[in-house]
C-alpha cells in the first residue's frame, strides 16, 4: 500500500517536470535555455520528452501492477464480506465493535432470529445467519455494492490503460491534404503512405467568421465515396469530426492552393489560368504563359494575399478568408525580360475584373485546401469504457456506504442472550440508527409476552 | 450591456468584501450580530452577482465559461452560494470569516482582469464545454472549501489542549472538521474525475486525441494523483486529522496552479483559459 502511495506521488512529482521543462523542443532551444551541460542532463535522462520516456513508462507500469497485485490481495476479503462472510462469531469478537448493544430476553432465540431476520431484510439488509444447538450468530449487509467500488476504480484504471496500450499497437494517426475538388484515398503517417479504403472528395471549404471577421467555423464540407458509390456526406468542423469505418477525420489546418484567373479575349473566347500556390516550389512557377486567339500572354504572380482588406491592410489574417492576387501581365512575349514592357494589374480580388489591350481579366475563382488530421483508434472504446467504470467506481466508493452489523444470541437458563454490534470501520449516524432499532425490536419481544 | 455586467460584479466584489471584514470582525468579537451583517452583505453582493452573469449571458449568448475572466465570476458565484448552503446546513457561521476571504482574493483576480467581450473560437464551440466547466467549477469550489477546513484543523490541533483559548471556543471540534474535510473532498475527488474525463472526450472530439500531455492537463492529473493519495493513506492506512490535512493543503495548490500557473506561466493548448 505504501508502494501505491509512492508511486502515485512519483507520477505526479514526475508528470510536473513534463510541464516545467519544454518538451520536443530542439537541442538549441534546450542548450539557450539551460547550458550545454543542462542539455546533456535533460537529454541523458529523457527530460525533454517525460511522457515518453523508459522511466516514465517504467513507472506507470509498476503503478499498474501495483493496482493489479492489491486488487488480488484484497479481492478474497471483498468476496467473502459479500457472499460468503464469516457467520459464526463469539460474543466477544462483537464486543469488539462500537454502538454494542446487549440485550437479555425472556423470548427463544428462534423468536430473536426470525424476529431479527424480517426486521433486518426489511430495511434493506442481506441476512445470513448460522443455528448451532444453542446459539445464532447473523451478519447483516447493506450496500454491498460500495465494497466493490474501489475494485471497480482499480479495475477500470487497468481498463484504461488496456485501451491506451490497444491503441498504440493498432491505431495509428496521420494527416492528409485535400483541395476543394479533389479527393483522395489515402493519408500520411510521417512519410509512410497508408491506404484508407474508401474515397474521401472535398467539394468546399469554408471558413466563417463573425461580425469582426474572426473566424467562427472551419468547415470541409466532404463526401465519402466507398466502392464506387456515395455512402455518405458531411461538413467537418473544429469538434465536429467525421467518423468512418474506423478512421476520424478531424479538422486540422487549411491553406490556399490555386488561384484560377480567367482571361477574355478581345474576340470573345475565354481560357482559365491556374496559378498553382501551394505547388509551388521554385521561382520560375510563378510565370505562367497562356495562348489565345493565337496570341500569347505571359502573367507573373508578383504577390499574393490570403485575406486582402483594403488598400494598406493586405494580410488580416493568415486564414485564405479573401483571397487576392497583384499580377504583372505582357503580351509582348519576346520582350519579357524587359520590365518597362510589363503592365501591372494592381490587386484583384476574387469576383474583381480588369482590363489589359482589350483582354478582360478575372480572378474567377480560389481553391482551397484543407488539412485533416487522420486517426484510427480501436483503443478508444475500451478507454471510453474505462471512463465509465472509473466514475460508476468512485461514486459506489464514496456514496455507497456499507453498512454491516452481527448478531450473537445464546441460550442461558430459560433467557436468551443477544449481543450486537456495527463494524467499527464504516460507522455512520444510520448504521447506528439500524442497530438502536434493531434492539428496540429485540426488546420488544418481552412486552408482547408480558401483553 | 457588457460594462453593465462587469460593473454589477464590481460592485459584488466590494460587497464581498465588506462581508469578509464583517465576518472576521464576528469571529474575532465573537458576536452573532456582525455575522448577520456578514450574510446580508453576502447575499446583496450574490444577488448582484447573480444579476451581473445573467446579464453577460444573455448579451454574449454564451454562458460565461470561456476565458479566466468568464471562469472567476462563475467559479467564485459557485463558491458563495456553495458556502451560503454550507452554513445553513451545518449552521456555524465561523467558517465565514475563511471562506469569503479568500472567495474575495479569487473576485479580486478577476476584477484586474479584462472584462470585454470574449471572441469563442471554433475549437471551443462544443456541448462538451458545459459539463467541462461546471464540474470544474464544483471540483475546485469543494477542494477550497476542504482547504479552508484543513488550516483550520491545523489552528484547532495547536490550540487544541487549551481549553479557553481564543480558537477552541470558536472552533467546532477537530473531529467533525476532519469528517466533513473527507466528506467535501470526496466530493470534489468525483467531480475532479469527470472533469478529467470530459476533458478528455472533448479533445479527442476537438483533436482527435483525448490525452495529449498538454500542461493544463497533466496538472489536473496531478492533482487526482494527490487527492488519490489522500484517500488511500485515509482508507487502507488510517491516516487522519494533521497528516491528512497537510496533503489537502498541498492538493489545493495544486488546483490554484493549475488554475493560473499554467495559464499565465507555462503555454499549451488551454492556453485561451
Amino acid at each position: 500500500m505504501k508502494t501505491a502511495i509512492v508511486l502515485l506521488l512519483a507520477a505526479a512529482g514526475s508528470s510536473v517536470i513534463g510541464t516545467l521543462i519544454k518538451q520536443n523542443a530542439s537541442p538549441q532551444e534546450y542548450v539557450a535555455s539551460y547550458g550545454r551541460v543542462g542539455y546533456a542532463v535533460i537529454r541523458s535522462l529523457g527530460l525533454d520528452d517525460v511522457y515518453h520516456s523508459g522511466w516514465y513508462l517504467l513507472l506507470l507500469f509498476l503503478l499498474a501492477i501495483n493496482l493489479v497485485v492489491c486488487s488480488i490481495r484484497r479481492f478474497s476479503s471483498a468476496w467473502n464480506r459479500t457472499f460468503a462472510p464469516k457467520v459464526v462469531v463469539e460474543p466477544h469478537e462483537i464486543s469488539g465493535a462500537q454502538e454494542l448493544e446487549k440485550i437479555i430476553t425472556r423470548a427463544s432465540i428462534d423468536e430473536v432470529g426470525s424476529t431479527t431476520c424480517s426486521f433486518l431484510r426489511r430495511v434493506g439488509y442481506w441476512v445470513k445467519t448460522e443455528r448451532t444447538k444453542d446459539s445464532l450468530s447473523l451478519y447483516a449487509i447493506k450496500g454491498r455494492l460500495g465494497i466493490w467500488g474501489p475494485y471497480l476504480t482499480h479495475l477500470s484504471i487497468l481498463v484504461v490503460f488496456v485501451g491506451v496500450v490497444v491503441g498504440g499497437f493498432f491505431g495509428s494517426r496521420g494527416l492528409v491534404k485535400i483541395a476543394e475538388g479533389e479527393s483522395i484515398d489515402s493519408y500520411w503517417v510521417g512519410s509512410e503512405r497508408v491506404k484508407l479504403g474508401f474515397t474521401i472528395a472535398l467539394r468546399k471549404f469554408s471558413i466563417l467568421t463573425d461580425a469582426k471577421r474572426r473566424p467562427t467555423a472551419y468547415q470541409s464540407h466532404v463526401e465519402v465515396y466507398d466502392g464506387g458509390r456515395l455512402k455518405t456526406r458531411k461538413i467537418i468542423d473544429v469538434n465536429y469530426p467525421l467518423v468512418y469505418k474506423g478512421f476520424a477525420f478531424y479538422q486540422s489546418d487549411c491553406g490556399l492552393e490555386d488561384l484560377i484567373l480567367r482571361i477574355k479575349s478581345p474576340a470573345g473566347k475565354t481560357s482559365d489560368v491556374r496559378l498553382e500556390l501551394f505547388a509551388l516550389r521554385n521561382p520560375e512557377d510563378l510565370l505562367k504563359s497562356v495562348e489565345i486567339d493565337g496570341k500569347k500572354l505571359l502573367i507573373y504572380i508578383h504577390n499574393v494575399a490570403l485575406d486582402y482588406v483594403g488598400g494598406k491592410n493586405i494580410n488580416a489574417s493568415e486564414m485564405p478568408l479573401n483571397p487576392a492576387c497583384d499580377i504583372l501581365i505582357t503580351d509582348k512575349f519576346h520582350d519579357g525580360k524587359k520590365l518597362s514592357t510589363w503592365t501591372r494589374l494592381g490587386w484583384l480580388k476574387v469576383g474583381d475584373m480588369t482590363e489589359y489591350n482589350g483582354y478582360r481579366i478575372e480572378l474567377a475563382k480560389a481553391i482551397d485546401y484543407t488539412i485533416l488530421e487522420v486517426s484510427k483508434n480501436p483503443g478508444l472504446p475500451i478507454v471510453y469504457a474505462g471512463f465509465g467504470l472509473i466514475v460508476l467506481g468512485v461514486f459506489l466508493s464514496f456514496y455507497v456506504r456499507v453498512r454491516i452489523i452481527r448478531l450473537h444470541a445464546s441460550q442461558q437458563d430459560d433467557k436468551t442472550n443477544v449481543v450486537m454490534g456495527c463494524n467499527p470501520r464504516n460507522l455512520d449516524e444510520a448504521v447506528e440508527r439500524d442497530v438502536r432499532e434493531l434492539c428496540d425490536v429485540v426488546g420488544s419481544l418481552d412486552n408482547r409476552e408480558e401483553r | 450591456m457588457i460594462s453593465t455586467a462587469a460593473l454589477l460584479f464590481k460592485c459584488s466584489f466590494w460587497l464581498y468584501v465588506v462581508s469578509a471584514i464583517a465576518y472576521i470582525i464576528c469571529l474575532i468579537r465573537n458576536r452573532s450580530g456582525y455575522c448577520a451583517l456578514g450574510k446580508a452583505l453576502l447575499i446583496l453582493g450574490l444577488c448582484f452577482h447573480t444579476a451581473s452573469l445573467g446579464i453577460r449571458y444573455i448579451s454574449t449568448g454564451h454562458p460565461p465559461f470561456l476565458n479566466l475572466y468568464e471562469y472567476l465570476i462563475s467559479f467564485t458565484w459557485a463558491a458563495v452560494l456553495v458556502y451560503l448552503v454550507i452554513e445553513s446546513v451545518y449552521k456555524t457561521r465561523m467558517y465565514g470569516a475563511f471562506v469569503i476571504p479568500l472567495i474575495s482574493a479569487f473576485a479580486m483576480v478577476a476584477y484586474f482582469l479584462p472584462s470585454g467581450e470574449v471572441y469563442v473560437m471554433p475549437a471551443l464551440k462544443s456541448a462538451w464545454r458545459i459539463p467541462h466547466i461546471a464540474t470544474a467549477i464544483l471540483a475546485y469550489s469543494a477542494f477550497m472549501v476542504a482547504f479552508v477546513l484543513a488550516i483550520l484543523y491545523l489552528v484547532g490541533e495547536r490550540t487544541e489542549s487549551k481549553a479557553d483559548s481564543f480558537w477552541h471556543r470558536r472552533l467546532p471540534p477537530l473531529k467533525s472538521l476532519d469528517q466533513n474535510m473527507y466528506r467535501v473532498m470526496a466530493f470534489g475527488f468525483l467531480m475532479q474525475t469527470l472533469l478529467i474525463i470530459t476533458g478528455a472526450m472533448w479533445a479527442q472530439y476537438a483533436w482527435g486525441r483525448y490525452w495529449g500531455w498538454d500542461p493544463k492537463e497533466t496538472w489536473a492529473l496531478v492533482t487526482w494523483f494527490i487527492y488519490a493519495a489522500y484517500l488511500h493513506t485515509r482508507v487502507t492506512m488510517g491516516w487522519r486529522g494533521r497528516r491528512s490535512a497537510i496533503l489537502a493543503i498541498i492538493g489545493f495548490v495544486s488546483v490554484v496552479f493549475t488554475l493560473f500557473g499554467v495559464s499565465l506561466l507555462l503555454s499549451g493548448l488551454h492556453s485561451y483559459a
